[in-house]
């Protein structure tokens, strides 16, 4: 739909801005005489004011399920809990590479060494030597001396 | 319709806003019985889908509370709140495909409130996102432009010159579905 008057154009801005805002004296009177000489924006306001009727009729009612604060509250702890983690979680995984690290540092540095001084040869000859019978010297018995 | 509150309720919510910063659940749960309802209903009126309108509105007061030690001045809290649901609600409605619709123009020009309430769905999803939000703000919420400009943080003249486009643009789309 095409304006071919003079002024349709402002006839529709205003006619629109009347919904919202009083007019002066002037913008009534244009909007007036325009009607009497338009049809076609005649037709047009008139169908826009039917239109926004019918859209504001349209307007839905909300429908607010049950224990709505509760659920928000709930999502919003699971939320601060979750950031949390978020936030910490990088240290935690730092710290606990860094426990292992030391575990298995202590580990390899004790039980295994051990095994290897027993296995070594001069151990073994340790050994040996520990399990050569030593002669006793009984000094509670001293040989008597004929 | 609007959205600003008396004096009396802004005191009162300045004191639960302080509240939730130190964590009072109580606080938290009677600004969201105080705010859900003007949420919701802006939202499922923008969307026009009741469930998308409550996970909106979910969402706003989440990312209202997360936010809500960064925010200056406790009064702000419930204009706050409005501009980040209607924020998200444009986001989804930009999200979504305008889906054309062709109209059978001897569709019953008077049908039923169900009828009509179709018909203004799909000629709302065929508005730009800014223009629908504009629209509905205005016509279906009553705000005044000044609360339309600070929702959609925009000056006035682009909510006047929105509000005009939009409600031509419905027009027309009217007249196309349902005949004049």
């Amino acid at each position: 739909m095409k304006c071919r008057l003079f002024g349709c154009k402002k006839f529709r801005r205003l006619s629109s801005e009347q919904a919202d805002r009083t007019l002066s004296r002037s913008e009534d009177r244009f909007l007036l005489k325009h009607r009497s000489v338009c049809s076609e924006c005649t037709r047009a306001e008139v169908s826009s004011t039917y239109a926004l009727n019918m859209l504001r009729m349209a307007a839905l009612e909300p429908e607010i399920a049950p224990m709505f604060e509760d659920r928000v509250i709930r999502k919003l702890k699971v939320q601060q809990v979750r950031e949390s983690l978020n936030y910490w979680s990088p240290a935690l995984v730092g710290a606990g590479i860094a426990c292992g690290v030391i575990f298995v540092t202590l580990h390899l540095a004790t039980s295994p060494g051990q095994t290897r001084r027993a296995e070594l040869p001069a151990a073994q000859s340790r050994q040996d030597v520990q399990t050569r019978i030593v002669p006793k010297l009984e000094l509670d018995h001293p040989p008597v001396l004929r | 319709m609007t959205y600003t509150i008396g004096a009396e309720a802004a005191a009162q919510e300045r004191q639960w806003v302080g509240r939730c910063r130190s964590g009072d659940e109580t606080a938290l749960g009677c600004l969201i019985a105080r705010h859900r309802n003007r949420l919701i209903r802006t939202a499922t009126n923008l969307l026009r889908d009741r469930h998308e309108a409550e996970d909106v509105a979910q969402e706003a007061f989440l990312k209202a509370f997360r936010e809500i030690a960064k925010l200056r001045d406790d009064r702000a809290f419930s204009g706050y709140l409005y501009r980040i649901c209607v924020r998200l609600c444009m986001d989804r409605l930009r999200l979504k495909r305008a889906e054309l619709v062709e109209f059978d123009s001897a569709q019953p020009h008077c049908g039923g409130h169900v009828e009509n309430r179709v018909v203004i769905e799909k000629l709302l999803s065929q508005l730009p996102a800014e223009l629908r939000t504009t629209l509905v703000l205005r016509e279906m919420e009553q705000l005044s432009y000044e609360e339309v400009a600070e929702v959609m943080q925009v000056p006035i003249g682009t909510v006047r010159s929105r509000l005009h486009t939009a409600r031509e643009r419905f027009r027309k789309l009217w007249i196309e579905a349902v005949g004049e």
